[in-house]
């Protein structure tokens, strides 16, 4: 029940952010918003799915390949999102730290498939990997620049989406109780946090981003 | 009664391959491409009874779980391989996407049929329409992203996985909602009529809304 209560309440915030990033897709003609509309629609479908077959049979699906290929692509639309908003000169951050990124997502890979199937967690680890390796490579590139605040604050954001994810993942292989108690719920409200945040956040790195072309 | 599809297949096939031979230009690659729906319905019928089978899962949660995705796939494989081939123009690919979501469909009604009869018209309708159409649109989101997306390498592999993705979540939704019967089938039936309909109303705003840089 408390699974479906979560579910359907961040079927609402991906819903309403979906639908303000169509209306601003529309009236800006812009691809970044294109962009945001179609992250947040292939994760509202992927959402939808998982949440009608809940409702339908009381329990999740047992081959959950639809709704994580839509998740996964959601992911990547992320992924081009960060593309877009991205300064050439983040490209030219070159840390051996970044290379964290891969190896963490890799060895928690190893981990989860201890406990579900080799081919999605593969995919998540490439696409969890260029998440957070983008999103750590712009925060070290706009952390020192004072009128960079709006891509610092997005690339933390970013971060914590990544982190709020994993944490789920890590809680649904040790945890199965179907309360509150489950941190899963916990990592769950904090990812739908995440969702509504990032619409505001894009939202100041576009005007941060013609600030800066215009001075 | 045992039915065979492929028999079936052959039927309705014929004419059309006939025709193929006498047709030029885009008519012949339309009526190729209904062929090629039709094929890709009867393959993915194979390849889903065989999933299923190695599942251990009935034929019902297949077509929610499993079908979605082998025949969104099975559709697209032909449009994909005419497009690295021949490089055909955009709008043409794009309308043979359709044409060939149009034969699968029509192959799928008529198997429809055959299991379950033909005596309920009203409900036929429904269902004729609710089937065909979604299959149309989800033909038509992979068209209108290929006529979009195929510009660029990387909007090409990501939009196009992308969009087969989205295509297979919206026909397992429908599956999903049509399979439960009452309200909820009539839901499902609906989503891919207002979808279309909405498309249609839409279509040359759609097109030039997705022609940004």
């Amino acid at each position: 029940m408390i699974e479906t209560v979560e579910n359907a309440a961040q079927l609402a915030v991906v819903s309403i952010c979906g639908g303000v990033s169509l209306y601003r897709a529309i009236r800006r003609r812009s691809r970044l918003w294109v962009l945001m509309t179609l992250f947040y629609g292939t994760f509202l479908l992927g959402l939808l799915y998982w949440l009608l077959y809940l409702l339908f049979y009381g329990l999740t699906p047992q081959f959950r390949y639809i709704s994580e290929m839509s998740w996964y692509t959601a992911y990547v639309f992320l992924f081009m999102i960060l593309q877009t908003i991205a300064d050439p000169g983040e490209r030219s951050v070159r840390k051996r730290s970044l290379l964290l990124c891969p190896v963490f997502a890799a060895g928690m890979a190893v981990l989860y498939m201890q406990f579900s199937s080799w081919l999605s967690n593969i995919c998540s680890a490439a696409i969890m990997s260029l998440l957070m390796y983008h999103a750590a490579r712009g925060l070290i590139y706009h952390r020192k620049k004072p009128q960079h605040g709006a891509w610092s604050g997005f690339y933390r954001l970013m971060l914590l989406f990544c982190a709020s994810e994993y944490l789920m993942w890590t809680a649904t292989c040790f945890y199965w109780s179907e309360t509150l108690e489950n941190p899963y719920f916990w990592f769950d409200i904090l990812q739908t946090v995440c969702f509504f945040l990032i619409l505001p956040a894009v939202e100041r790195v576009e005007q941060s981003a013609k600030a800066v072309a215009q001075t | 009664m045992t039915y065979y599809i492929e028999n079936i297949y052959i039927c309705l096939a014929a004419p059309l391959l006939v025709s193929v031979l006498y047709l030029r230009g885009k008519k012949q690659a339309s009526m190729i491409f209904l062929l090629v729906g039709m094929t890709a319905c009867l393959l993915s019928s194979y390849i889903s009874t065989f999933a299923a089978a190695i599942h251990h899962t009935t034929l019902v949660m297949a077509s929610v779980e499993i079908t979605p995705i082998i025949e969104e796939s099975m559709k697209l494989f032909p449009i994909l391989f005419y497009l690295m081939v021949f490089e055909p123009k955009k709008e043409q690919a794009a309308d043979e996407a359709v044409v060939s979501a149009i034969g699968f469909a029509t192959f799928e009604n008529v198997c429809y049929l055959l299991t379950n009869g033909a005596a309920n018209t009203l409900h036929l309708i429904i269902r004729g329409l609710g089937t065909g159409t979604m299959h149309l649109v989800c033909g038509m989101i992979v068209a209108v992203g290929l006529l979009t997306l195929w510009d660029r390498l990387y909007l090409r592999i990501a939009g196009t996985i992308g969009l087969l993705c989205v295509a297979m979540t919206y026909h397992a939704i429908y599956n999903l909602l049509v399979t439960q019967g009452g309200a909820a089938a009539g839901i499902g039936y609906l989503i891919p009529i207002v979808t279309a309909g909405f498309m249609l109303v839409f279509r040359r705003n759609i097109y030039k809304f997705l022609k940004i840089s």
